[in-house]
């Protein structure tokens, strides 16, 4: 195993956070907040970059991560990837893992059309976006497509969706997961991101495209130490991690996930309109 | 017809003891839909006030100017009914039998939901239009704060030519829009104790600034560069300038300061603009005060009202329903604060640090009035208050506040103490009250229908007054 170590002898995590400044809406920060925390409870030094725009270089990295943004700011994004997609390519090759969560995701693939405009992308995701005229938005519930030892597959994942773009996969890709709550990528195929596996087109970083905010990685552990031990591995391998007290994240986890099926069984029964005036009254009692 | 119609319905709803404010005004437009319009000629002044913070104390402060000046309290709809159903059942609820508003020519304030501002301003007319700020909020009912811009730009396009706007100056966002709408403009903003300098509390920033999480990206409506700001205030309000000298702030013609007092003393605000500078004392806090008392005074000077009346008439102006509110129970202090975006959060996070609280209590929640997303939690700058010992959380969504806190610590930090952490308030309430000591404050942080549960709470023992029905 080879790693970046410092004299002091601690593991270093190298963390790239992509465009914090274009791309920041919707709690995606608290992704990079709880890499941090899961990473430093393991005892590892974690060092933090972040890209802006008109940053020359994306610095190596074990974990990338780029977050959600409004339509407005897509074009400014497209600029930027346009010249950094090489470097961020690299990174991926050299086995770094990448997050790419909403509009991070829909503009590392290959085209995103917007409401009026088209616009190509560098197809380091292998999805393609159009414009929907309905905006899809909620709570989702997922079940991850997984294995080979990349997260436990007995665990769905949760998270809140927003997006007007509708993904289509390529050929030959794997969703990130598969919705069981939710519209996930379109609405229409029931596939929630992109997976594509440590190796997976000539890439040996673990690379996850994702809709779901939340944001995903706090409740999510799984998915977060899962990012954590392939980016330290650099895609060879995963690293072991010591296990942490994850009870407040799962309790998080199970709860949302129980209210959203109660809140779906619901909604099969009752009118919008009755609930408008249950749900006061529930939260009155906490339940 | 109508009018009749919804006198009936909310006759109904009073009897089935159920809080009214939209349903009559539903069932009068189902059988009239030109019945908002026909009570709304009847009206004098209508001042209108959106924004995504400070709806609610801005009309209140605008209403204590009016009802000073007028010698009667001006009509004015409830933070609940902000939709175009409350302003009619607002409206409905002042009409008499023959359909119209006693007597005529009363003044109004109403505070107006973003996305309701287009369909209200063509059935009541604004002489005045206040525009507050724009923060990213309910983006689960919004989609992106862009489309919320988009939608205002073409509204305003359709308002009479004799509305004057006014708006905020230290909102870029804001102020493209309100001089894109070439009406007649009165800014109101900031000021620090000297010219050129920042405002006491606000940060001062410089180019180059690590971009924080809790901003929304502002460019530049020529070039599309970054704004740079030299100070800032709540979120991106602050003193902002296209690096390339496109746009910049303008002076504001009511230009604010608050005196930081020590709380409870009331805020001491300074208010300046042509005709001098005049001081008014109020028990608001925080630089949320100072922004809401620039507006109403503002919106006064618009309506032709003397300054130096409206200042006045601010002075002894308390809080509104849930807007840092105080109540005492057992000799506890507990002071209540609604939240409901990352601007509110951070704003009241600051003003509650400031009391130095012994105790805390969070509450979330995600029904539809709270909003159904929570992310907006992570972009919260909570810092300030890990300085706070002992927290308390509640709400349906208590366990994502709890994992915010967990992942807000650094190695090395005080470990704050979760006293309570519970779905129903008045299990938390009363573990936090307990944990306090006599004469000890206990902020309270709370989205709409958790705050409106605690609150309920304290109503019972005779705390807070009734919340408004």
């Amino acid at each position: 195993m080879t790693r970046v170590s410092d004299p002091s002898g601690a593991a270093r995590l190298r963390v790239v956070h992509l465009f914090p400044d274009l791309l920041n809406v919707y709690g995606d920060a608290g992704n990079v907040r709880t890499i941090v925390v899961r990473a430093e409870a393991r005892g590892l030094e974690v060092d933090i970059q972040s890209v802006v725009a008109g940053d020359p270089l994306v610095p190596d990295a074990d974990i990338l991560l780029i977050g959600g943004g409004q339509d407005r700011e897509q074009e400014s994004v497209a600029r930027e990837l346009e010249r950094l997609a090489p470097q961020i390519r690299t990174r991926l090759a050299d086995g770094a893992a990448l997050l790419a969560v909403c509009g991070g995701f829909q503009a590392l693939g290959w085209s995103y059309g917007a409401a009026t405009t088209r616009i190509d992308g560098p197809g380091i995701l292998d999805v393609r976006t159009e414009a929907g005229s309905k905006r899809l938005v909620g709570p989702v519930v997922a079940q991850p497509v997984a294995g080979d030892g990349l997260w436990p597959v007995d665990r769905t994942v949760i998270g809140f969706e927003n997006h007007s773009g509708r993904t289509i996969l390529g050929e030959g890709t794997e969703p990130f997961a598969r919705v069981e709550i939710g519209s996930g990528n379109n609405g229409d195929d029931g596939f929630e991101g992109l997976l594509a596996r440590p190796g997976d087109g000539g890439l040996a970083g673990l690379r996850i495209g994702t809709y779901l905010h939340g944001p995903l990685l706090p409740r999510n552990p799984h998915i977060a130490d899962g990012l954590i031990a392939w980016g330290l591995g650099r895609g060879r391998e995963a690293v072991a991690l010591a296990p942490l007290d994850d009870s407040d994240e799962w309790s998080a986890h199970d709860r949302f996930e129980e209210r959203c099926r109660r809140h779906r069984s619901r909604e099969d029964r009752v009118p919008e309109r009755v609930s408008r005036i249950i749900d006061p009254l529930r939260s009155l009692i906490g339940f | 017809m109508a009018v009749a119609g919804a006198r009936a319905g909310r006759l109904a709803v009073r009897m089935a003891h159920h809080d009214g404010t939209s349903l009559p005004g539903m069932l009068a437009e189902r059988i009239d839909r030109s019945v908002v319009g026909g009570l709304a000629a009847d009206l004098g002044r209508v001042v209108i006030v959106v924004g995504t913070n400070g709806k609610t104390t801005t009309s209140r402060l605008t209403a204590r100017i009016l009802e000073s000046v007028d010698g009667a309290a001006p009509i004015a709809n409830r933070s609940g009914a902000n939709l175009r159903q409350g302003l009619a059942s607002t409206l409905l609820a002042q009409a008499a039998s023959n359909g119209h508003l006693r007597p005529a020519g009363r003044s109004a304030v109403f505070e107006v939901d973003e996305l309701a501002l287009e369909r209200v301003i063509d059935d009541i007319p604004p002489t005045v239009l206040v525009i507050l700020n724009l923060f990213r909020d309910q983006l689960d009912r919004f989609g992106e704060v862009e489309l919320v811009v988009e939608r205002w730009r073409s509204t305003l396009r359709r308002l009479p030519s004799s509305t004057i706007i006014v708006s905020c100056a230290d909102d870029p966002r804001v102020d493209a829009l309100a001089v894109a709408s070439g009406h007649r403009l009165i800014r109101f903003g900031l000021m620090g104790d000297e010219p050129g300098q920042a405002p006491s509390n606000a940060l001062v920033t410089k180019p180059g600034d690590a971009p924080e999480a809790a901003l929304d990206p502002i460019s530049c409506p020529v070039c599309r560069s970054a704004l740079n700001t030299n100070w800032r205030s709540i979120g991106h309000l602050g003193d902002w300038a296209c690096p390339l000298g496109h746009v910049r702030r303008s002076s504001p013609e009511i230009a604010v300061r608050a005196a930081p007092a020590a709380w409870p003393d009331p805020t001491v605000i300074t208010i300046e603009g042509r005709f001098g500078r005049m001081t008014a004392r109020i028990h608001l806090a925080g630089l949320a005060a100072a922004y809401d008392a620039g507006a109403a005074v503002a919106a006064a000077v618009a309506l032709g009202i003397e300054p130096g009346t409206a200042i006045a008439a601010l002075d002894g102006a308390t809080p509104a329903f849930g807007r840092l509110e105080e109540a005492w129970i057992g000799r506890r202090r507990i002071v209540l604060a609604l939240v409901k975006n990352p601007a509110s959060m951070t704003e009241s996070a600051e003003v509650a640090v400031a009391m130095a609280p012994d105790g805390l209590l969070l509450g979330l929640s995600d029904e539809p009035a709270d909003g159904r997303d929570v992310s907006w939690i992570w972009d919260v700058d909570l810092r300030r208050l890990s300085a706070v010992p002992l927290i308390g959380l509640t709400g349906t969504r208590r366990d994502d506040m709890g994992l915010r806190l967990k992942y807000s610590d650094t190695p090395g930090s005080p470990r704050r103490a979760i006293v309570a952490q519970d779905g129903r308030p008045g299990t938390v309430l009363t573990a936090m009250l307990r944990a306090i000591p006599v004469d000890g404050t206990l902020v309270v942080l709370a989205t709409y229908t958790s705050l409106l549960a605690i609150r309920s709470i304290l109503e019972q023992h005779g705390a807070v007054p009734a919340a408004p029905r």
